[in-house]
Order: structure tokens, then C-alpha cells, then sequence
């Protein structure tokens, strides 16, 4: 994203290193939602805590987000996203189940990777819009 | 949603030609998939 749109920073980049597999690999919500909704809170999120009417609008977009991804995956929360894609769940911060994750190919296109995919392409298609605008 | 209505029509300049805005979203859609599968776990 930040290569072929020109958005983020080293810094952003950075912050979004522990959100993965649900944030620090609790199963929690998908790092790759997450990581959609930082890339574009880098063009339209609030620079000033009092900038309310830009937070407002951060969130539209946001929820947009959100939406587009549980239609298009199924599911926000990471381990139930699992069940779909896997029919069970990995907990993936206990070393043995992210072992067997990683051994019954977690990271097979159809698995998780493909859902970065999914996550990308939405986060590109609002930031493209948003450009447009 | 208005950049599904707009989806498809615009042209983006990459690398010294222009590229469709489905083949740009295609690359982001795949790279960030090859990215998963090569740098997590």
C-alpha cells in the first residue's frame, strides 16, 4: 500500500508490526482490518485532539471499511474468521497451535493471506476515492 | 458508495505508463497476499 499509493510512513509501518493475527495473535479483531483502517487514517485522520468534525469523518470512512470487509470475509474477529476459513481455531500466541497452523499451511493463499489481500484492495479502493476528491 | 460507482474508470500513472485502476487494485490485492505469505509466522 505504501509502495503503490503512496501512503504512510516508516513510522506507520512500524506501529502496525503487533496487530497482526488479532492483535499480538490474540484471535482478536483482524490485523488486516486494522491495518486497513490505519493505512487510511494516515490521509484522513484528526492532526488536532479538538478537530472533531475530521475525527467524525475518520469514522465514516472507518466504518465504511468495516462494513465492505465483514461482507466480503464474513467475519471481523480473527478466530472467526479461522472457523471459516479453516473450520476451527488456532490460538496462535500458544507456540504448539501456531505450529500446526503454520504445518496445515495457515498461510496457503486461501488462508489468512488471502483475506490481506481482500483488506488491501478495500483500504485501496477509499484511498483512491478519497484521492479522487 | 461512491468509489464503487467510480470503481474501474480511472487511470493511474505507474512506471512510465498508465495503468487501470482494476489492474492497480489487482497488484495491491496480490502483493499484500505474497506479503502474508512470505513475512508472517
Amino acid at each position: 500500500m505504501q509502495e503503490k499509493l503512496n501512503v504512510g510512513s516508516k513510522e506507520v509501518f512500524k506501529a502496525a508490526s503487533a496487530l497482526a493475527a488479532g492483535v499480538a495473535k490474540r484471535g482478536e479483531t483482524c490485523g488486516a482490518l486494522t491495518g486497513a483502517i490505519l493505512a487510511i487514517g494516515t490521509l484522513v485522520g484528526r492532526e488536532r485532539l479538538e478537530d472533531k468534525e475530521q475525527l467524525q469523518f475518520s469514522m465514516e470512512i472507518a466504518d465504511q471499511v468495516y462494513v465492505l470487509f465483514r461482507e466480503k470475509v464474513g467475519h471481523t474477529i480473527c478466530s472467526e474468521i479461522h472457523k471459516i476459513r479453516y473450520g476451527r481455531v488456532y490460538r496462535l500466541f500458544i507456540p504448539e497451535e501456531s505450529e500446526a497452523f503454520h504445518n496445515m499451511g495457515g498461510h496457503g493463499r486461501k488462508g489468512c493471506p488471502e483475506v490481506c489481500g481482500i483488506a488491501a484492495r478495500i483500504a485501496a479502493e477509499v484511498i483512491l476515492d478519497l484521492k479522487r476528491k | 458508495m461512491s468509489f464503487a460507482k467510480t470503481w474501474g474508470k480511472n487511470e493511474i500513472k505507474k512506471g512510465g505508463h498508465r495503468m487501470n485502476e482494476k489492474e492497480l487494485l489487482d497488484e495491491i490485492f496480490e502483493l499484500a497476499l505474497q506479503n502474508d505469505m512470505s513475512y508472517l509466522g
